[in-house]
């Protein structure tokens, strides 16, 4: 019979839980969203992270807090922008595929050297000691960025500059984030223009430190008004552009993706050779039309005038 | 000055992970960064304290004039399982501050072994009411020194230069034995 007590005291203290709970989950009941659970299915299911919340079911209920507002799951790409809008009634996020970008074209020979990296040969390292280049915001070339990247799309060339391959890069911003000059930035994978320069410096400090630095010297917002220039450095936060608007750069670090890949606009001498003389073509051309332009105005204006 | 040995037997000497090897898995798993060890640490001493209070009073009430000692190990399981769930759905009500701050970490511990140990072990010494309180709130605080200490190491080694069969997962187990070591340095603190 003393069997009994302990099954007793067990099954009521389990009875007694169970009811407990049941009754506490009533009172203390909190009415969720019912989209949250909606939309933690169409998730990516992944609970990565990446999108800053602490899991998918985290990121829905961020979602339907802040009506949509918040930034989108970067797993999931557009496909998933577009059911969690359908699911929240709002207007498709500009949702794009992302790519990394190393923002430096100073390779050893374009970029005055600081000193030379004895020791451990890592970014993280380097960093430390103000990096081995005379500008500290340029790629340091030791391939931190490389050993994150899942899929080996970063490779670091023979001009010591780190360039991630857009075909292999699945954009998960890793090396973003391993970056310790965030010299890497994710740009929509259709954006055809890029500067290729990380640079804050004021233009004096950049034109001393690097041949191919961005100087904001504002040629190009000029020309397009999808380049902007914030910080001391050129953005380019459009799709695409005219290719010719490229070569108002005096530095030469905007590069147009329809034309040269960035690794052969960054590393290939054939490439650069190519630019130069397309360059050259596009100034003299430009020179006479100037030089066209000029006459016909003149006895306009001499015309109008009383 | 007995409860004060007490605590800091609790917290340093009979450290629950680095001398008693308890709740080895949320040392090792959220140590990455210092912020959710600090998360998953108050988590734990919040947890600690209230179960091992609950399970105090339920072996001394319930199961001890029942002579239903041995028990103890399941009850305990069930009361801190459904207390930990009580205590969510609770804070999530009243204090969803809190319970966003706490997060993930709070179901997490429902099986953390550091606190289903803490509440056996007050009742093994025999600790009264007090003492017990005193015993398992200092025994989460030396969890979460432990816990502190090593993933501010851990945050630091990431970015050393290792060589490749130390790095990682192997590295860490190596720092966890060095920190136990240096925790038995406390063994000779309190005398007898």
């Amino acid at each position: 019979m003393s069997i009994l007590i302990p099954i007793l005291v067990l099954t009521g203290v389990g009875v007694v839980a169970g009811v407990a709970l049941a009754y506490f989950s009533r009172v203390f009941y909190v009415p969720e969203d019912p989209r949250v659970d909606r939309l933690e299915e169409i998730l990516p299911g992944a609970n990565c992270g990446a999108c800053g919340f602490a899991g998918c079911r985290d990121y829905a209920k961020g979602l339907v807090a802040k009506n949509g507002d918040v930034p989108p799951c970067p797993v999931g790409g557009k496909a998933t922008a577009e059911k969690v809008a359908a699911i929240l009634g709002v207007a498709v996020a500009d949702v794009e595929d992302q790519v990394a970008l190393v923002r430096c074209a100073g390779t050893r020979e374009r970029a005055a050297a600081r000193g030379t990296m004895v020791g451990v040969r890592d970014c993280a390292g380097a960093a430390l000691l103000g990096g081995p280049k005379a500008c500290r915001w340029g790629c340091m070339g030791f391939g931190d960025c490389g050993t994150v990247c899942p899929t080996k799309a970063i490779t670091v060339y023979a001009g010591g500059l780190a360039v991630v391959d857009p075909d292999l890069c699945i954009g998960c911003g890793l090396c973003v984030a391993k970056c310790p000059v965030d010299c890497i930035e994710m740009v929509p994978k259709s954006r055809r223009v890029h500067v290729l320069c990380n640079s804050r410096d004021p233009a004096l400090v950049t034109r001393a430190a690097c041949k191919v630095g961005c100087i904001a010297c504002n040629l190009c917002t000029k020309k397009d008004p999808a380049f902007v220039v914030a910080s001391n450095v050129a953005t380019f936060q459009g799709q695409t552009c005219d290719p010719e608007v490229c070569f108002a750069c005096p530095n030469d670090v905007i590069v147009h993706t329809d034309r040269y890949g960035v690794l052969a606009f960054v590393e290939s001498a054939e490439a650069r050779a190519d630019y130069e003389a397309e360059k050259a073509e596009f100034k003299e051309k430009e020179k006479a039309a100037r030089a066209a332009a000029r006459p016909a105005r003149e006895p306009k204006n001499a015309g109008e005038q009383p | 000055m007995e409860l004060l040995l007490l605590a800091i037997n609790a917290m340093l000497i009979g450290n629950l992970i680095l001398s008693k090897f308890l709740g080895i898995c949320p040392f090792l798993g959220v140590s990455r960064r210092l912020s959710t060890a600090l998360g998953m640490s108050m988590a734990v001493l919040f947890v600690m304290v209230l179960a091992s209070t609950v399970t105090w009073t339920l072996f001394y009430s319930l199961l001890k004039p029942l002579h239903l000692e041995y028990l103890r190990t399941i009850l305990f399981i069930l009361v801190i399982a459904s207390l930990v769930q009580l205590v969510e759905m609770v804070m999530q009500k009243l204090s969803p501050a809190l319970y966003e701050a706490l997060g993930i970490y709070l179901p997490l511990i429902t099986t953390n072994c550091a606190i289903l140990g803490v509440a056996i072990d007050s009742i093994e010494k025999g600790y009264g009411f007090l003492p017990m309180i005193v015993y398992s709130f200092f025994g989460a605080c030396g969890f979460a020194l432990a816990l502190l200490l090593f993933a501010g190491i851990r945050e630091r080694l990431e970015t050393a230069d290792m060589p490749r069969s130390f790095q990682g997962a192997a590295s860490s187990l190596i720092v966890a034995g060095i920190l136990s070591l240096a925790f038995m340095g406390f063994s000779g603190l309190v005398p007898g």
